[in-house]
């Protein structure tokens, strides 16, 4: 086959060899490497000499790349990558992979590990998950406008709970008089609001002042939380799903 | 759904959209580049959770910076001096210079223009379709220090 002839050593060296750059810039020797990230991008890693010989690290490109694609790059990460990383014989300082040599021939092989080490932090994309597409909070602000129209609703309003603390209640429906509350309306999207939303309900029901207003947790349809969870926000609010929002809303329509 | 997301995509980036806030850039744990996020307002879609976020290399020269609005993932983004190639996915061409790409963000778009990060800032903004109302202040920048034998 034509194809066959045209592959040999020789070939694949050159090939290989081909995609190798090294341009100087004000950090040191950049090196593209004949390898890439998931996304298509090259790896490149940082070659300049140090005191006792020389060091090699990514410039933290692999965790500026998770950065460009929305991931949030923390302590959470650093010590989940940083054994995964010293197992290339490497180190995570910050989020740049690094590595030190002594002598010019140990070069090319640190050059390998420290690409083959980032292009492990970059491979993170691939499992992590999308963030939410909707804002649940404006989702349920809209529905809560459409059912007793937008003159009735305030938004972020500052109540005091029995002892002083301040809350920002997310949705407020007034009377028809825009004269009081009637309610209190508060988005929860998921376990971790369970607690936030329960201490603001409780603070704010022991206030005299709201004796009278309704408060009310609106859960996610998708979401499931933990029975005891909802337990605990019925004994401060009505707790109530996302799909039943107009049903429970009718009520508050003709209220004067 | 792959299906129905591209569309909310293009739904997404052909609206007007609305950015209210300042820059304000942070480090965090990667002392090498910053980063700044900026909730993105869909007028018509007010329910959509977009922002912008921008990141910024502290040290490279010429300044390697991002540009990326999300929904839920990257759905459009501008990458400038990227200091890598960007091989894309059909592997028939390889882009080294500033690039735009758009969702499903698997090939590039070269922009060899020279600009400044302010001006790059811009045309994102324009590109995006997105009204910038805040402070703008550019990325932080050291000077690499060497150290020569």
């Amino acid at each position: 086959l034509s194809n066959e002839r045209a592959l040999n050593e020789a070939f694949i060296k050159s090939a290989i060899c081909g995609m190798v750059e090294v341009t100087h810039s004000n950090q040191g020797y950049e090196v593209t490497l004949p390898q890439a990230y998931h996304t298509g991008h090259a790896v490149c890693v940082i070659v300049r000499p140090e005191k006792n010989g020389y060091l090699i690290h990514d410039n933290s490109y692999a965790a500026m790349l998770l950065s460009d694609h929305g991931v949030r790059v923390g302590k959470k990460l650093h010590q989940r990558f940083a054994p995964m990383v010293d197992s290339y014989g490497c180190s995570l300082e910050g989020f740049r992979v690094g590595r030190t040599c002594d002598s010019a021939d140990h070069v090319a092989l640190a050059m390998a590990l420290v690409g083959c080490a980032s292009r492990l932090i970059a491979d993170y994309l691939l499992e992590s998950t999308p963030q939410p597409l909707f804002d649940f909070r404006a989702s349920l602000l809209g529905k809560v406008t459409d059912i007793v129209g937008e003159r009735r609703v305030r938004t972020n309003q500052d109540v005091t709970g029995q002892y002083g603390a301040h809350y920002k209640v997310s949705t407020v429906i007034l009377d028809d008089r825009e004269s009081r509350p009637v309610a209190f309306v508060e988005p929860v999207s998921d376990r971790d609001a369970v607690s936030r939303r329960f201490k603001e309900f409780y603070d704010i029901m022991h206030n005299p002042v709201f004796e009278d207003v309704e408060r009310v947790s609106v859960l996610q349809d998708r979401n499931e939380i933990a029975a005891g969870d909802s337990l605990l926000l019925q004994e401060v609010s009505s707790l109530v799903r996302f799909a039943d929002v107009p049903k429970r809303l009718e009520a508050w329509r003709t209220v004067q | 759904l792959s299906h129905d997301f591209a569309e909310l995509v293009q739904t997404a980036l052909s609206l007007p959209k609305v950015i209210q806030d300042s820059t304000d850039w942070r480090e965090g744990r990667h002392p090498e580049y910053s980063e700044c996020d900026l909730p993105v307002f869909v007028p018509g879609m007010p329910s959509l959770r977009v922002r912008l976020h921008m990141t910024a290399h502290m040290r490279k020269e010429p300044r390697k910076c991002g540009f990326t609005l999300i929904l839920g993932r990257r759905i459009f983004s501008l990458d400038v001096n990227p200091a890598r190639i960007h091989n894309n996915k059909t592997l028939a061409e390889k882009v080294a210079c500033s690039h735009w790409t758009t969702w499903p963000c698997e090939v590039a778009e070269p922009d060899a223009r020279d600009l400044y990060h302010q001006q790059w800032f811009g045309e994102f903004l324009r590109r995006a379709n997105t009204s910038f109302f805040g402070r703008y202040d550019r990325p932080p920048y050291l000077v690499e220090q060497l150290d020569l034998i």
